[in-house]
């Protein structure tokens, strides 16, 4: 009731407090209506607390008062606030989250990599000792030893030894046992020509024992082969075995195979191009513009890129990404005849066209540098990217990298722009 | 405990602060920066337009701060953070009155939205407000300031201040048309 005998001004002071009773709504617009002084009045008032809402200076802690509080409290100034370092302090601030995933992933992988990988060699050992048979290589040169199959017995295979190539050399074997072997390459056509064999036969014979003695200097009497095909597929293992009787390609009775030559085939198998990716990578970076908005969290998908990628070869790739990230802006304007200082953060939304070179890799790295182009709600977006692909396994490649981003925008015929530096981490699968 | 924390109420957070019976000092400093986020704009615009000279108004600014935190270690009891805030800079905002003469400044920042705006026709007013309220009593704008900036209801200004409610009230609406007085020429262009 004590609202009965309020001024219309007054009424409408209650009315743009929220205080009016609802029961003096109807009294306060009828006098509104009927008074041109009221309306002025009331144009004005709304003027006045939009200039207050308005007054960013206000609202503003300054960085030193902020750094001043906490240094005096002991703590460190919140990065959103800006703090002491501003920028930099921020943005190491935020670097300990990726850090730590990068840290994670590492160990993950070396730990996969080293006991799945052990695994996979002893199994790899294993295998290679119940092979029963072993096929011969097919080689190309016509002075390795044709057999189809050898059938080794399990308990023959000594050890495995790597062989080093050397171009352009036969193939010298070791006879151990002349006499028997060459009685059982006898031609039973006729005299001359078993005479004949056996002079030959004697003269080959003769020339590899020569070959023998050299090569029985040389430790555990290495079989030295070679075709120029096989560098490609160096090193070689050769197994050593005992008790198999095979002929050389000339009828040399081999008593006794000494060493068998196996290929083995090299742990690299070439990449195939073209071939499709899809990445997913996490954002984490400072937009060099300091604003004293909170960023907008972005409905969970936020800091985040999701891609698709073809790549044409090893060096070269092309796709399209999407992410959404916060940006900090801060851009003037004029709302309702005001000059107003915006200062946000929103989490923008952006699609953007990727190309992407990559380097030869080593040691399981594979460095490359990215540039995106694209756009977001507010204005085109561009972004560089340098990092490196780490491959534990052939479906999964690991990526980490730094990225500087630049975003502009419009607000009133005037252009503002925001860069933003950071890391980026992710995944990316290959199909 | 430490992630979070912008889940926790005004008085949680308040909780947190102590570290004198055991508590853990990296979730104070933790509730400490966050309630500095949420109410440190509040009580910066309170000392800002409360006190002309934008130094002070930064000295008091800090000193609010520590002195809640440190009144924290010792407070059981807490049912409005920001009233208690806006009580300790009030008092050192008396205090910073009484011992400087006040007198009409125009700090940098004024200048600077009064003199070298590109449009200042359109940017002036926010400065000619920090100007006109230099002209109101202390009494009015306090009151303005707590309900305008920092959105205090008039019973919450009441038990800020020492005041009724009504009494709230009444300065408030005194204060508004005071600066309508001032800002009349300029509140006139703008409806043109």
């Amino acid at each position: 009731m004590e609202e009965l005998n309020l001024t219309p001004s007054e009424l409408l002071h209650a009315y743009l407090d929220g205080e009016l009773d609802a029961g003096m709504e109807p009294q306060m617009f009828a006098t509104l209506n009927s008074s041109p002084d009221l309306q002025t009045e009331m144009r004005e008032l709304i003027a006045l607390r939009r200039a207050v809402r308005d007054d960013a200076v206000a609202f503003t802690p300054p960085l030193a008062s902020t750094a001043a509080i906490f240094g005096t409290l002991g703590f460190t100034a919140p990065a959103v606030i800006g703090g002491a370092g501003g920028f930099l302090s921020g943005w190491i601030g935020k670097a300990w989250i990726p850090a730590l995933s990068a840290a994670l992933g590492v160990a993950a992988t070396w730990a996969g990599f080293t006991f799945f990988g052990q695994d996979q060699a002893q199994n790899q050992t294993f295998n290679q000792a119940e092979v029963q048979p072993v096929t011969q290589p097919q080689f190309a040169s016509e002075q390795i030893v044709r057999t189809d199959t050898v059938f080794v017995p399990k308990e023959t295979i000594r050890e495995v030894v790597r062989v080093k190539i050397v171009p352009q050399e036969k193939i010298v074997y070791v006879n151990t046992t002349p006499q028997t072997a060459e009685s059982q390459t006898q031609q039973p056509s006729s005299r001359e020509q078993t005479t004949k064999q056996q002079t030959d036969n004697s003269q080959q014979t003769l020339t590899l024992r020569q070959s023998l003695l050299a090569s029985a200097a040389k430790p555990d009497n290495i079989i030295e082969e070679q075709t120029p095909e096989l560098l490609r597929y160096a090193p070689l293992i050769v197994r050593r075995t005992a008790g198999s009787s095979l002929l050389s390609p000339a009828g040399t009775p081999l008593a006794d195979i000494v060493n068998t030559s196996q290929e083995q085939m090299p742990d690299y198998v070439p990449e195939t191009y073209p071939k499709f990716l899809l990445s997913m990578r996490g954002l984490s970076g400072s937009s060099l513009v300091n604003v004293t908005a909170q960023a907008e969290s972005g409905f969970g998908f936020n800091n985040v890129a999701v891609g698709a990628m073809y790549w044409f070869n090893q060096s070269v790739g092309v796709g399209v990404e999407i992410g959404r990230e916060p940006y900090a802006m801060n851009f003037r304007g004029v709302s309702n005849n005001v000059q107003v200082r915006y200062d946000v953060q929103p989490s923008l939304l952006w699609a953007s066209g990727m190309f992407q070179v990559r380097m030869e890799p080593f040691s399981g790295l594979q460095p490359f540098a990215q540039l995106n182009a694209g756009f977001t709600t507010y204005g085109p977006i561009g972004r560089v990217i340098a990092g490196t692909y780490y491959s534990p396994m052939k479906q999964l490649r690991l990526l980490g990298g730094f990225e500087y981003s630049h975003l502009l925008y419009t607000y009133q015929n005037t252009t503002y722009q925001t860069p933003k530096v950071g890391f980026t981490y992710g995944l990316l699968f290959q199909f | 405990m430490l992630k979070g924390m912008e889940t926790y109420s005004d008085i949680e957070l308040f909780a947190f602060l102590r570290v004198e019976d055991g508590g853990d000092r990296r979730v104070s400093e933790a509730a400490f920066k966050e309630i500095y986020n949420r109410l440190s704009p509040r009580i910066y615009a309170y000392c800002r337009r409360v006190l002309s000279d934008a130094e002070r108004a930064q000295d008091v600014f800090q000193d609010t701060f520590v002195r809640f935190y440190n009144s924290a270690q010792k407070e059981r009891e807490m049912t409005n953070v920001p009233a208690f805030l806006l009580r300790i800079a009030r008092n050192l905002c008396l205090n910073a009155k009484r011992d400087n003469q006040q007198h009409i400044h125009v700090s940098f920042e004024d200048y600077h939205y009064a003199d070298h705006d590109d449009k200042l026709e359109n940017k002036e007013l926010v400065g000619l407000i920090t100007k006109a309220l230099d002209y109101l009593s202390p009494e009015y704008r306090e009151v303005f300031v707590l309900r305008e900036y920092d959105g205090m209801s008039y019973a919450e200004i009441g038990e800020i201040v020492g005041i009724s409610e009504a009494t709230a009230k009444i300065r408030s609406f005194r204060a508004k048309n005071k600066l309508r007085e001032i800002l009349a020429p300029y509140l006139a262009d703008l409806e043109k």
